[in-house]
């Protein structure tokens, strides 16, 4: 278990504000935010490789505030995978072998059982400059793992990769994870951050905004900024299906109609955008401008079309619910 | 058509302004090699004088020892100007560069007037025997003093290129502070230590008025070259210089293919 009680850290003009958290033995956590929002800072926290202003870090109950990386064992992975350009696959991956004195024997039959569960076998004369992105995932992945940590932690490690790759490599995660692994993942990817975490924290100018389950916090955003970065496109005050307040809902999950229906609002297209196999619509309901994704082949609406917009009950998340998801 | 001619009416300009300098080094080379040919006996009889080549070696030898002292105090010193962004470290930057910007004489005074036996430095050490006036640790301090900035910005310039995140994941593999420099940031930094040192040993041994400050005797090979200009004159100080140059070419040529291949095996980054 991970627990940072009021850590607080300053670095230049970045800072990092009184923050609590708990990471439970066994979690696949993913940690997401905007860029700058401190969430390789958390991890290097986490890692030792900054020390906090104040506050308490501590790892299965000890306080290892003051304990250096070298002493924590905790792997971590760079989005840019951090290989050692001068080593080879198989030195890189040997690397923090050596450092605690493994016998050699037993370093090289490591290396190669962990290349052989990642499939980088054929690779480990190779330097790793010569490596493609999935490669030098696995490399690194495997050059954190040689040393067996009990923590590992993923700062955007899919983030270069291709949809193909990437698939792959979240699998190994997986795979890892389900051998019970604490993992720490940190992505500004709302797709990865939603298919992978069983928790899920979100942390925005050096602060945890929310926590929670996936579901928790994609359906009740704590307030307006965070329901923005989690996608929701539409926010505003109303009185809605038993809901009152601030409420926000997601472009797609509205539809458009050109016939008055159940729940629908009147309005007026203002503007239309193709993003791909979609279709983005500005409407103006009169007191509200609703934007509005649907599939392009759903309509022909262009500028200037008076439509019905349908707001289905299920759509509508009130911001600032008190849930159990914050502040858990 | 058009673009790719513009293109090379510039490239064609870029070289024409280019040529000056180099012509300049080549024609400068090209005549005092001709003269030197023109009478091999002579430089022969110069080129093998002991005096001559002890000086030569003796040089080398007082650059080479500035360049180890550089290695083991410069290089640290490199490390933590690369890593700070205080603004200590900024003046120290600046302070390390003042050797590049003051003439030579001044940098011979300074160090003259800390290491002449009253000096701050030269009274507490010449009490223990060891001379700066006119002696060789006289030599390699001068020319210590005038190397410093070349070694310590080259080499800073590499440990900057080494990403600050391969030494924190080498922390999280269990290597020590001490061990990721040794086997992490050192070894990426390799060419760049190679080509300052190579930087430094080539400041160290043209150096002439901060050395003569302090040392005019033993001669190193500038002071030997202005000694017989000023009494044997310009055919026997060509010759001289001349022997030099021909040195210096076949160092550098083996230092700068050692370099390449040192750094061709390390630097990948």
């Amino acid at each position: 278990m991970i627990e940072f009680e009021d850590v607080s850290l300053s670095l230049g003009e970045f800072s990092l504000k009184n923050l609590s958290l708990t990471i439970d033995d066994g979690e696949l956590c993913v940690i997401m935010g905007p860029s700058g929002a401190g969430k390789t800072i958390i991890l290097e926290l986490i890692a030792g490789l900054h020390d906090p202003d104040t506050g308490v870090v501590r790892i299965n109950g000890v306080d290892v505030t003051n304990t250096p990386p070298e002493k924590r064992g905790i792997g971590i992975v760079y989005q840019d995978y951090a290989l050692f350009p001068h080593m080879s696959v198989e030195e890189n991956i040997c690397y923090g072998m050596q450092r605690k004195k493994v016998p050699p024997g037993e370093q090289k039959s490591v290396c190669q059982d962990l290349a052989k569960t990642f499939g980088i076998s054929h690779l480990l004369k190779r330097r790793p400059l010569t490596l493609s992105g999935g490669e030098a995932q696995r490399v690194a992945l495997s050059r954190a793992l040689a040393v067996k940590p009990s923590i590992l932690l993923l700062d955007e490690p899919y983030a270069a990769l291709d949809n193909e790759t990437r698939r792959e490599c979240v699998a190994d995660m997986k795979k890892l994870h389900s051998e019970g692994l604490t993992i720490i993942l940190v992505t500004h990817s709302l797709e990865e951050a939603k298919s992978l975490g069983t928790r899920i924290t979100v942390v925005r100018g050096g602060e945890v905004v929310q926590t929670g389950t996936a579901d928790e916090v994609f359906a009740y955003p704590n307030d307006e900024a965070t329901a923005r970065f989690l996608g929701f496109e539409n926010i505003a005050d109303a009185k809605l299906f038993g809901l009152e307040g601030r409420v926000c809902i997601r472009s797609e999950d509205l539809i458009l109609h050109q016939k008055e229906s159940k729940n629908s609002l009147p309005g007026v297209i203002l503007s239309t955008e193709t993003r791909g196999a979609l279709r983005t619509c500005l409407v103006d309901t009169g007191s509200v401008i609703l934007t509005v994704t649907s599939g392009k082949r759903e309509g022909e609406y262009s500028a200037g079309s008076h439509v019905f917009v349908e707001i289905p009950p299920g759509a509508v998340h009130q911001i600032g619910l008190e849930n159990a998801t914050k502040n858990r | 058509m058009a673009k790719k001619l513009r293109m090379n009416m510039f490239l064609f300009c870029c070289a024409l302004l280019g040529a000056l300098p180099v012509g300049l080094i080549l024609l400068a080379l090209l005549n005092i090699t001709l003269g030197q040919l023109s009478d091999p006996a002579f430089l022969w009889l110069v080129a093998t004088e002991s005096e001559v080549i002890g000086t030569i070696l003796l040089t080398f030898f007082a650059g080479f020892c500035a360049v180890v002292i550089l290695m083991i105090v410069g290089t640290p010193l490199a490390y933590l100007l690369a890593r700070s962004t205080t603004r200590t470290a900024k003046l120290i930057g600046t302070i390390i560069d003042l050797p590049v910007m003051l003439p030579h004489t001044i940098a011979g005074i300074l160090v003259y007037l800390l290491f002449m036996p009253n000096g701050w430095i030269g009274a507490p050490l010449s009490a223990i025997g060891i001379a700066f006036q006119d002696a060789f640790p006289g030599i390699v301090t001068a020319m210590l003093f005038v190397a410093t900035p070349f070694y310590v910005n080259t080499v800073q310039e590499g440990f900057a290129k080494v990403p600050v995140h391969l030494e924190n994941a080498a922390r999280t593999l269990g290597a020590s502070p001490f061990t990721v420099f040794r086997t992490v940031t050192l070894p990426m930094t390799l060419r760049h230590i190679s080509s300052g040192s190579v930087l430094a040993w080539g400041r160290g041994i043209s150096e002439f008025s901060a050395v003569i400050m302090i040392a005019y005797y033993p001669m190193v090979i500038s002071t030997l070259i202005y000694n017989r200009f000023m009494t044997g004159g310009l055919k026997e100080s060509s010759a001289v210089a001349f022997t030099m140059i021909v040195s210096c070419l076949l160092i550098f040529g083996i230092l700068r293919f050692a370099a390449g291949r040192i750094g061709g095996k390390y630097d990948r980054v």
